[in-house]
């Protein structure tokens, strides 16, 4: 719900993309400084360059893509000249919007930038403990049904290792909420399992 | 790191490690507690490893008294905690914190140390391999933590395997004490580790340890002429390494 989006503003992660409309310079403020990857649709670049005149080195997208019929000469040079990358996707029957947005789904898949899992824990089967442990490396993490959750903590052996965790606690015949675990690096699980007593 | 360190010394009686031992809450190998026991310096419990040693020396109980037991005392139990209560073992209650109680059982061991001035080579815990894998994982933590608590190694030996975490640095490593393994192995646990060897089967040359991309299990040391002794492994690392080896059993 819109709610729920505005109450959790400031946790969302988000990526942004630019499209060829005039821009708002507070909303790309920031939308930009949340971003984990920043694109523009062909002439949303246009955009781009006019409304960050005086201060483009700070706003240069991670890429721009599309068929290049609305992007000036210009500003393409400019961006490329800086690095930017330049996509240029053929004309199909997507829409430079479409396909950037394809795009971005790679990007964020390759990055491994949507690192989210919810792991159902009410099958009466768990035991009591739980663990994330960074084996591997250093995790940025974030969980919600457990006893002990991680704030964007970086979990890291000699620093901070989640064992003996349990499952928040929850009222009196009311199912248990799942777990949910985000992190920017493979990070393992691992949990107790229900021993019957015969 | 560059003189040579033993780790299977410990259980060697002729070995000449002076050692302080710590029992963790996992079953203990009889042969392993009586030569390690001998030896000890010092001797502690971390909360349920109290219930170990109590139940391993049945019938021998008085030749067994930690040095003190330290722990939440939330495994340890009532009929155990009475039983060395009495015989005068101390009981260190150590608070819920975010520490377990092997690390903090290792704290006390080396004040303990510290104030008894003890000239101490290796600790050596018996137990934290086996078990609930989080807290195998929480031992080798308790190993990470140790490094910036001693200079001191700490090693932890469980049933045939035996667990240590080299420094980045250099290390030699004796291995010829006939009572290793055929297997041993290096383990990138916290992040990469750019590696060099000698004297493994298959050895590292600068390439970089880490899960996902290259760990080094199931190594075993250079095969050596009859009658040759084994050569020493060295290990070179840029960040803490997990150093794994099995502990040949006798048959008998």
């Amino acid at each position: 719900t819109p709610h729920e989006e505005v109450a959790s503003f400031r946790k969302q992660r988000i990526c942004l993309i630019i499209l060829n409309q005039p821009i708002d310079k507070d909303h790309l403020h920031t939308l930009w400084g949340k971003a984990l990857l920043r694109a523009c649709a062909d002439g949303g670049a246009n955009q781009l360059y006019n409304i960050t005149a005086g201060d483009r080195d700070n706003f240069l997208p991670d890429y721009i893509s599309g068929d290049f019929d609305s992007i000036t000469p210009e500003v393409k040079a400019f961006y490329a000249d800086k690095g930017c990358k330049l996509i240029e996707t053929a004309d199909q029957d997507l829409t430079d919007y479409t396909k950037c947005l394809v795009k971005m789904l790679e990007e964020i898949q390759t990055r491994k930038l949507q690192g989210n899992h919810r792991l159902g824990v009410n099958t009466s089967l768990e035991g009591e403990w739980c663990s994330l442990i960074p084996v591997g490396g250093p995790c940025q993490t974030v969980t919600t049904g457990l006893k002990w959750n991680l704030d964007k903590q970086v979990l890291q052996f000699g620093k901070l290792v989640s064992t003996s965790n349990t499952y928040e606690p929850t009222a009196p015949r009311s199912p248990r909420k799942p777990v949910t675990v985000t992190t920017d690096q493979p990070l393992l699980w691992s949990m107790g399992i229900h021993i019957n007593e015969k | 790191m560059d003189q040579e360190w033993t780790p299977l010394d410990c259980l060697l009686p002729s070995g000449k490690q002076r050692i302080c031992l710590i029992i963790l809450n996992q079953p203990i190998d009889k042969d392993h507690l009586h030569t390690l026991w001998g030896k000890a310096l010092l001797r502690a419990c971390a909360d349920g490893g109290a219930n170990q040693l109590y139940n391993i020396t049945a019938g021998d109980r008085d030749n067994f008294l930690p040095d003190y037991i330290s722990g939440d005392f939330d495994s340890i139990t009532p009929e155990v905690k009475a039983f060395y209560a009495d015989k005068g073992c101390k009981l260190i209650e150590t608070a819920d914190q975010d520490l377990t109680d092997y690390t903090k059982c290792l704290v006390k061991m080396l004040e303990e140390i510290q104030t008894r001035k003890l000239q101490v080579d290796t600790i050596v815990t018996l137990g934290g391999l086996a078990g609930r894998f989080d807290q195998t994982m929480a031992s080798v933590e308790t190993l990470f933590h140790a490094q910036s608590m001693t200079q001191l190694p700490v090693l932890i030996i469980q049933e045939t395997s035996l667990a240590c975490l080299l420094r980045p640095g250099n290390h030699r490593l004796g291995v010829n004490t006939s009572l290793e393994g055929e297997w041993c192995s290096l383990i990138p646990v916290g992040g990469p580790c750019q590696t060099v060897t000698t004297g493994l089967k298959w050895n590292l040359d600068k390439q970089v340890l880490q899960f996902g991309k290259l760990v080094s299990t199931s190594n075993t040391y250079e095969p050596t002429a009859p009658r040759s002794p084994r050569k020493p492994v060295t290990v070179t690392t840029d960040q803490p390494l997990l150093w794994s080896m099995g502990i040949h059993i006798n048959e008998k």
